[in-house]
């Protein structure tokens, strides 16, 4: 339906990150090959090539991004968004959840409901939640609270819940699909934690009746309503640096865009007629079920010749992120796994070359955590090695004077070209807020928006040491065939304890302690080199605490820092939210109060 | 013609699955569809690469990368000599 062909954009992108690619590695090979190359040194520069080429990727989409963001009219999006339904299409909005806190996910959907309704398309759309919980506590919290909840929306939201859990969320999909999707023309797949204005619901069902031959439109989510030092950074990176990667992508991408599993719509029959999903030959972690299911629904939407869109100019969308540390990683230890199991498709028959690309920018996600500790690895032993040599060579049996060449500019100069694709984008963000009316004040200001940039930096560079340990060990982990269980994520604000932080931290401690110890007894010349890199994993414990706690995340609102525009101006259905599941001071309101909870246009609209 | 959701549902009355009763708090609230109004979704055929041809793959860059790096060695060892 769509042409295969890559659009000049794309192969002017590709361009400009292999040309960065390869003049960097041309110079790391110009040092390198000075006093001859040993295998380690290839092992580095081939490293060094594959996580340049990585980040310079992140550079230049957040690049196109801005450019895109600059030129707004030029972006590609689905045609017609202004033509009116002449048809009623009916729309699912789904909410997979599992052994989730039934009172927030359901004051969400009260809220989205609302949403709906004040913006006229009540009839439109009806709300399921697919529960595939296991906890008694939690089936019989969620079973009150939908009662409550169709005392306020009756005909509007259904609950179901299911045994056997089959096939984790996409089987929870799968079998409302099969059930009832055949009643509606398009579905809306949320997260147990997603929220969306009712205005975008209605873009939504718009751009899809516009355009027939979208299969998907996905809209990026921007982080919210979480309150600990964490989240703020993680709310903050998203609202600054998050739309120039969004519009990066929706640039390049245009109809092959991806899923990310939620906060998109979906047209249901090519959906269902192309996105069963077969269990993959194999044991798990490798084979099995298929994990990450939504790049691989992608990939089979493309392959069956429908199109997809990202819309990130849509807004409206809105997701949390975890609170702490210790929950990104426990979430990212289960993305892992999916993403890779997608070693095996990235070249399965069939597939677009944009879905393959997806499917290995999904895997090179992780694996790169594990090559860039390898790379750090191989370049102290080549350091270590080039030390233990003596400045001399011998002609014949003679030995001659060859002094040594320094290459500390070229290494500095290297260095500082990383350090430019790896923060530049902050940078970028920075700038494009001061370029966008009220950008600025909505994060607190010039100088303060320009302070937290700085702050995130920091934070950030400490942090990602931590996370690239971890993740070097999550892939370890898959590659040795040990699979992870499906358990629900915490999605409340409270700090974690000292015992906690420290058993799932004092390895890194203790890793970053032992080799700061080696690296300044046998390469002193290198140890403030690598000294920010051993900081974050030296204080993991610590950072983890302090970043994890709601009292740092109430200081930094004090000050004004990490400030985003939802804080600034809150967002009407985020505040609806907050006061229907009591989240004020984070407590969690019981049922009566929520059953109670008013005003309610539900009630009118019935 | 699509099936529509039926009235039961939509008034909200379903009763709990008497299947399912049995099970504590699982409530059904949602039946399912009659079978006339159900639609299979089709499990999709990808084929993929097997672990062996993964292997095969994996060791003939291997071989190709150690080759290349010993003749670049000898190479530049010869240079110095």
């Amino acid at each position: 339906m769509t042409s295969r062909r890559v659009s000049p954009a794309r192969w002017l992108y590709a361009g400009i990150v292999f040309s960065t690619t390869a003049v960097a590695s041309t110079r790391l090979w110009s040092i390198l090959r000075v006093d001859g190359f040993t295998h380690l040194k290839l092992l580095l520069l081939a490293l060094f090539a594959i996580l340049f080429c990585w980040i310079s990727a992140s550079f230049w989409l957040c690049v196109v991004g801005a450019w895109a963001r600059s030129h707004r009219s030029k972006l590609r999006q689905p045609r017609g968004v202004e033509v009116q339904p002449t048809l009623r299409p009916r729309v699912a909005v789904v909410t997979a959840i599992f052994n989730e806190d039934a009172r927030l996910v359901f004051a969400r959907l009260q809220a989205m409901c609302e949403s709906v309704c004040a913006a006229g398309a009540s009839d439109l759309f009806d709300f399921f939640v697919l529960s595939d919980s296991t906890n008694p506590g939690c089936l019989s919290t969620e079973a009150e609270v939908f009662r409550a909840l169709r005392a306020l929306a009756p005909g509007r939201v259904y609950y179901r819940h299911r045994t056997p859990n089959s096939g984790r969320k996409s089987g929870n999909i799968r079998e409302f699909c099969e059930n009832w999707g055949a009643a509606y023309d398009y579905m809306v797949v949320l997260d147990a934690d997603s929220l969306m204005t009712g205005e975008t619901f209605v873009r939504l069902l718009r751009l899809m009746d516009a355009n027939p031959r979208a299969a998907l439109i996905q809209v990026p989510p921007l982080l919210i309503g979480r309150h600990s030092l964490f989240a703020r950074l993680q709310q903050f990176a998203s609202s600054v640096y998050g739309p120039l990667y969004w519009d990066g992508l929706a640039c390049l991408q245009g109809p092959d865009s991806n899923y990310w599993g939620h906060n998109a719509i979906l047209r249901v029959a090519p959906f269902m007629r192309h996105c069963g999903l077969p269990r993959l030959p194999g044991r798990p972690p490798l084979g099995g079920e298929i994990l990450s299911h939504d790049f691989v629904e992608a990939a089979l939407l493309r392959r069956a010749g429908w199109e997809l869109w990202m819309a990130p100019e849509l807004g409206g969308s809105y997701e949390e992120s975890p609170p702490t540390l210790l929950q990104n990683l426990k979430r990212d230890r289960r993305w892992c796994e999916g993403n890779l199991q997608h070693i095996r498709l990235i070249f399965a028959q069939g597939f677009r070359g944009s879905s393959r690309l997806h499917l290995a920018v999904g895997v090179m996600s992780y694996l790169s955590a594990p090559l860039w500790l390898a790379m750090l690895a191989v370049a102290s032993v080549e350091t270590l090695r080039e030390q233990h040599f003596a400045p001399a060579a011998f002609a014949g049996r003679f030995p001659v004077l060859a002094l040594p060449v320094s290459h500390a500019m070229e290494c500095v100069a290297l260095f500082l070209v990383a350090a430019l694709l790896l923060l530049g984008p902050k940078f970028l963000g920075w700038l494009m807020l001061t370029r966008e009316r009220g950008g600025l004040a909505a994060h607190g200001g010039g100088g303060r928006a320009l302070c937290s940039v700085l702050f995130e930096i920091l934070f950030s560079t400490l942090l990602a040491p931590i996370v690239m340990i971890s993740q070097s060990a999550f892939v370890a982990s898959v590659l040795l065939g040990r699979s992870t269980t499906w358990v629900a994520q915490q999605r409340t604000s409270r700090g974690i304890g000292i015992g906690a932080a420290i058993s799932a931290f004092a390895p890194h401690t203790m890793l970053a302690v032992g080799a700061a110890a080696l690296i300044y007894e046998y390469i002193p010349s290198c140890f403030w080199w690598l000294a920010p890199l051993l900081a974050g994993p030296a204080l993991s414990i610590p950072l983890t605490l302090v970043s994890s706690s709601p009292l740092a995340d109430r200081l930094a609102a004090w000050i004004g820092l990490l400030r985003v525009p939802s804080e600034t101006t809150p967002l009407p259905i985020a505040a609806r939210f907050e006061s229907l599941a009591g989240r004020d001071g984070n407590s969690t309101l019981p049922i009566l109060g929520y059953a109670d909870a008013a005003p309610t246009p539900l009630r009118e609209a019935a | 013609m699509r099936p529509q959701i039926p009235t039961a549902m939509t008034a909200g009355v379903a009763p709990l699955n008497p299947s399912r009763q049995g099970e504590g708090a699982a409530a059904e609230l949602l039946p399912s569809m009659p079978p006339c109004c159900r639609s299979a979704m089709p499990d999709q055929q990808i084929v993929i690469w097997t672990p062996g041809r993964l292997a095969g793959a994996f060791f003939v860059v291997l071989r190709a990368t150690l080759t290349s790096a010993r003749l670049v060695s000898r190479t530049s060892a010869d240079d110095v000599a």
